[in-house]
């Protein structure tokens, strides 16, 4: 019952601190606002186009970007001198200009130049054979109007109706595109639930990592101290400090579990998985938390070596970058960490239906890691409450 | 030291004057219109109760405060918030232990010396010094986060006395201290008084005023309630002293005797001697033991029990001094 | 001035006793900068790509589509080619991943297309692999526009001209419109790279997140000493008020600006990261480093306890770095993120870091960031100066 008691002084002191509350509730949810906002528009590709007089023409090309298979993200520009920054800073991936009067001079039977902008090395080189297809789409219509005009009379102008006319109705002569394989993200995933998936676990662990402050409290000031001063065993006072660490880092989840859900429709999946997934790395912080406390000096080191620990680990673990994205190297140290078991298990269950059963094996490693983690925690303790 | 010994009670200007200092936090009045003189060599108590104004008071003297009212001067000298130079002359010995516990003790001191305009050798010749008078020679490389509660009060004293000042301030520097340790600062503070610092000590510690003091101001509610000598503070309450004497003899005879003496209000025979009431037991002690030897008694022991500042101070204020 | 350096060395001292100070100055910065830069492969912007080719047809037209548009891409170094022997091996090396995409010219495409029937070139991308997929679509789209242009030009004559179609006269009419010219051209530039590289940018956007943490010490050692009593004692003695915040400001800044210079070395040494121009990089860093002191000042000095100062500090912190970019590029999330991003040191701090990606950027490409810099820093630090004053004399 004791120990229950000291369980319940750590979430009352966590409801007091408004710095832990911070921290612990308000921050990761920022945070998962802040990602989805970024990412909320996928990873498409980004042009800006410069044109102050496109015509009826201008405006046919700049809409084709529009119409393909993933459509990009345009953004328009009418001044020179921040298109060339948009494209130098990478707000844009690639950038293009239209020339002046350009629909007038197409039609006036003009040859005109497109500039298309990239910035060395980057992802636009690989963007351009695309702007180049949709302008020689264009450019077929016109040069088909022009030969038009010039066999059988007329505007090139005029003529552009009667080839649009015409090329509806000749048979298809077309590329067409299928995709294969299983997607790494699926459309589940994006958005904010990734971003709310990485967060949880990042900021449980941090929490545990720099909350074990009682524990160190107890064992620095000597624990003949303090059962002389409350008569409350050792035993007591680990156990309770483990159920409120635990108490604690299962409130953590609970409160972004179900904020992001409300707030920005993020999936967890199926309840018992994600559950499972979510008390096992629960009682990983909790252990953590334990060890921490058998380790540190003063709570101020537990603050500072905890934060960049649980920063460091949560960056390997896949956290702040996806996994997916590490050289293949670092993809295996990254499963050294509890938080890419986790984060393996929530994504199964979120983006690809995975049931209580199938997370099994991801909450079976997390178990392990809490094991792990308590038990040299104890022995630790044993070695230093013992002397 | 360099400055000669001053003898007690003589007319050289004094070292501290302030007068009618005043200050008010929000609408509660914490100091109102306190005043007084120190003179070189000269120990001066301020004797209240906790939140009496003691501290504000003083934070008023050494320039850390702005005040609302009043002057002070430091040997001759205006000292206020705006005038850093004028505290050259004050050593400040604050009530909490000003001291960085992350430092060494003389790491400490090598700091404070410095902002005292004070180094190379001199300042270390000097932290040999200071370190000698409060007894912490052989510590003064530790760190002061490894020094017991007496040590870091002495240590907290010894930055005070760095520069040689001419005024000496001791908020409560005994506040949390173990006897020991206690005794031994009481004693180098009574040894910086002879040797001519003009010193001002706070204390709520009835006992420290008695011993260290040569005058004594009582303080409440930040004003003045009395000053003056111990004798001077009793007399007002108009207490005398009592005299018990352990003898055989006649003692009724020896009484009547005695009664008759200027300075004797009352002598009662008592169990196994007398008691004498007297007026200055101390200035006629001689005289009252003649009359009574030639009274026939044979006197074994003399007790003389003189009232004392908690009496004054219970009778200016109504209240107990302790917390 | 003497008593501002003997309070200045005195705090240096406190703090690099501190070994939890060192934690966050040093230690931690470069510990996620290393680890990001560990994490996200140098090069990750480039566009490299794998396309197997599978030529059922093995007519002229497919046999030019290969000599033309797809070997210019392995020319470009944008692709590697790899040659199949079939649509369904193609398929299974696409669902692995083996290759982003597969380019499939079915048999008979070349006959069809000289028909004048209904023909397709058939892209097989990998899901994940989208730009992949764009790039080869675009690539045989850009094919088949030329062959449907001339085909679009001799089949709109003809119908224009109402006449019956003649084999001879298409003919004669592709070859003329073969010859016609492209009216719309592309002229391909490349733009300076105003970006930093990963490793740069990581080590930039971690030292300015932690700066935040190591800028607040001299304000907060202010609060700290007026609980412990030790101001009072500093301000007992013959010291002028500015001398102390003077003195607390310099330890900060020589603090922060040295932890600062180590990790610029550090990060070049170890992580190659290329921060450019020492000048310039040199204002920047000033440039933060006064902002930050400001910012952290200003917070301080509104608080009334050490700890509350510390807990809005790192709200502050954590929010400016998010606001900022320092987290991840505010370039792609909306409009409001982005304006709302000049109001922080991080922001400028790191465009300008970007700004001297370019080999001949110097002190002239950074001006606007190191004045933005200078001002956020100005502005706050006065007024936090000024109540920091306030803190050292009591009232």
């Amino acid at each position: 019952m004791k120990a229950l008691a000291i369980a319940r002084a750590n979430l009352v002191r966590l409801g007091r601190d408004r710095l832990g509350l911070f921290f612990v509730v308000l921050l990761p949810i920022l945070l998962v606002l802040v990602i989805g906002l970024q990412f909320a528009g996928g990873f498409s590709p980004r042009i800006g186009v410069l044109a102050t007089d496109p015509g009826p023409l201008g405006d046919a090309l700049i809409a084709s970007f529009d119409r393909l298979q993933e459509p990009w993200q345009r953004t328009r520009f009418t001044d020179r001198t921040a298109w060339i920054d948009a494209v130098e800073r990478g707000t844009v991936d690639a950038g293009i200009a239209l020339p002046d009067r350009y629909d007038e001079r197409l039609r006036a039977g003009e040859d005109v130049a497109i500039e298309y902008l990239v910035e060395g090395g980057s992802v636009g080189i690989g963007l351009e054979t695309t702007v180049r297809a949709l302008v020689a789409a264009q450019a077929a219509e016109v040069r088909a109007a022009r030969f038009v005009a010039a066999e059988a009379g007329g505007t090139a102008g005029a003529r552009l109706d009667d080839v649009r006319r015409v090329a509806a109705a000749l048979p298809d002569l077309r590329v067409s595109t299928e995709t294969a394989g299983e997607e790494v993200f699926p459309a589940a995933l994006l958005g904010f639930t990734l971003g709310a998936q990485s967060q949880l676990v990042l900021f449980v662990f941090l929490t545990s990592l720099t909350g074990a402050t009682q524990l160190i409290l107890t064992r620095t000031l000597g624990v003949s101290r303090r059962m002389l001063s409350t008569p409350t065993s050792v035993a007591t006072i680990l156990v309770g400090e483990f159920l409120g660490r635990f108490a604690v880092a299962l409130t953590q989840a609970l409160i972004i579990v179900v904020a992001s859900s409300v707030a920005f429709g993020v999936v967890w999946g199926e309840l018992a998985g994600a559950a499972a997934v979510v008390v096992a790395f629960a009682l990983v912080g909790a252990g953590a938390a334990m060890l921490i406390g058998a380790v540190a000096t003063n709570p101020e080191q537990a603050g500072s070596f905890g934060v960049v620990g649980g920063m460091l680990l949560g960056a390997a673990g896949g956290c702040m970058v996806p996994s997916e994205f590490f050289p293949p190297v670092m993809q295996t140290v990254s499963r050294l960490t509890p938080h890419a078991w986790a984060l393996d298990g929530l994504r199964a269950l979120a983006g690809r239906d995975a049931t209580f059963v199938g997370v099994m094996p991801q909450v079976g490693v997390l178990l392990a890691f809490a094991a792990v983690l308590l038990g040299l925690a104890v022995w630790r303790l044993r070695v230093v409450l013992t002397r | 030291m360099t400055e000669p010994a001053v003898v007690h009670g003589a007319t050289a200007p004094p070292v501290l004057a302030c007068s009618d200092l005043r200050k008010r936090y929000g609408s509660r009045v914490a100091v109102d219109g306190v005043g007084f003189t120190i003179a070189a060599g000269e120990t001066y108590g301020l004797l209240g109760p906790n939140g009496a104004g003691k501290t504000t008071t003083i934070s008023m003297i050494c320039g850390i405060l702005v005040r609302d009212g009043g002057t002070v001067e430091v040997a001759g000298t205006p000292v206020d918030v705006g005038t850093p130079a004028a505290r050259a002359a004050i050593g400040y010995v604050p009530q909490d232990l000003a001291i960085y516990p992350d430092l060494t003790a003389r790491e400490n001191l090598a700091f404070f010396a410095r902002l005292y305009g004070l180094s190379g050798g001199a300042a270390r010749a000097r932290i040999d010094e200071v370190l000698e008078i409060v007894d912490l020679a052989d510590r003064g490389g530790d760190r002061t986060d490894q020094y017991s509660g007496g040590m870091k009060r002495r240590l907290n004293i010894a930055i005070g006395l760095l520069h040689r000042p001419r005024l000496l301030v001791l908020d409560e520097p005994t506040v949390g201290v173990d006897p020991q340790s206690r005794n031994a600062i009481l004693a180098s503070v009574e040894a910086l008084g002879r040797e001519g610092m003009a010193i001002l000590y706070t204390t709520h510690y009835m006992e420290e005023a008695e011993r260290l003091c040569d005058r004594v101001g009582i303080i409440d509610e930040g004003r003045i309630q009395a000053e003056g000598t111990r004798r001077e503070l009793v007399s007002l309450v108009g207490q005398r002293d009592t005299v018990n004497l352990a003898a055989t003899g006649d003692l009724p005879a020896a009484a009547a005797a005695l009664a008759g003496l200027d300075g004797v209000v009352e002598a009662t025979p008592a169990d196994g001697g007398l008691e004498l009431i007297v007026d200055d037991a101390r200035g006629n002690l001689a005289r009252f033991l003649g009359t009574a030897s030639d009274a026939g008694l044979s006197v074994s022991a003399v007790e003389v029990v003189e009232p004392n500042l908690e009496a004054v101070f219970l009778h200016l204020t109504g209240r107990a001094l302790r917390d | 001035m003497r008593a501002a350096l003997a309070i200045a060395a005195k705090d240096l001292r406190q703090r690099i006793r501190d070994r939890s100070a060192i934690a966050i100055a040093i230690v931690a910065p470069f510990g996620l900068a290393a680890m990001f830069a560990l994490l996200i492969p140098t090069g990750a912007g480039a566009f490299q790509v794998t396309y197997a080719v599978v030529d059922a047809d093995r007519g002229p037209l497919a046999a030019a589509f290969r000599a033309g548009p797809l070997a210019g891409l392995v020319d470009a170094g944008v692709a590697e080619l790899v040659e199949l022997p079939s649509e369904a091996v193609a398929r299974d090396r696409v669902a692995a991943r083996a290759v982003d995409a597969a380019i499939v010219i079915p048999a008979g495409f070349s006959d069809a297309v000289v028909a004048g029937v209904a023909a397709e070139i058939v892209v097989v991308g990998n899901v994940d692999a989208n730009l992949a997929t764009q790039v080869a679509t675009s690539v045989a789209s850009g094919f088949i526009d030329e062959l449907a242009a001339i085909r679009l030009a001799v089949a709109t004559t003809i119908v224009v001209e109402g006449s019956v179609p003649d084999p001879a006269r298409s003919t004669e009419l592709a070859e003329r419109a073969q010859r016609t010219r492209v009216p719309i051209d592309i002229v391909g530039t490349t733009a300076d790279s105003r970006q930093a590289g990963s490793a740069t940018f990581y080590a930039a956007s971690m030292a300015v997140f932690f700066l935040f943490f190591t800028a607040q010490f001299g304000v907060l050692s202010l609060l700290g000493e007026r609980r412990t009593g030790t101001l009072s004692r500093i301000a007992a003695a013959p010291v002028p008020a500015w001398a102390i915040v003077l003195g607390k400001a310099l330890a900060t800044f020589v603090l922060a600006a040295g932890s600062m210079t180590v990790l610029v070395v550090a990060s070049s040494l170890l992580l190659g990261a290329r921060w450019g121009d020492p000048a310039a990089v040199s204002l920047l860093v000033l440039g933060v480093v006064v902002s930050a002191m400001g910012i952290t000042a200003l917070i301080t000095t509104l608080t009334r306890t050490e700890e509350q100062a510390g807990n809005w500090n790192s709200i502050a912190a954590m929010v400016l770095a998010i606001l900022g970019g320092a987290f991840f590029p505010v370039s792609r999330g909306p409009e409001f993120l982005q304006q709302a991003s000049v109001l922080t040191p991080h922001a400028w701090f790191l465009r300008g870091i970007g700004d001297l990606a370019p080999p001949d950027a110097g002190i002239s490409a950074v001006l606007v960031p190191i004045a933005a810099l200078f001002a956020i820093g100005i502005v706050t630090g006065a007024v936090g100066l000024l109540r920091a004053a306030r803190i050292v004399v009591g009232r």
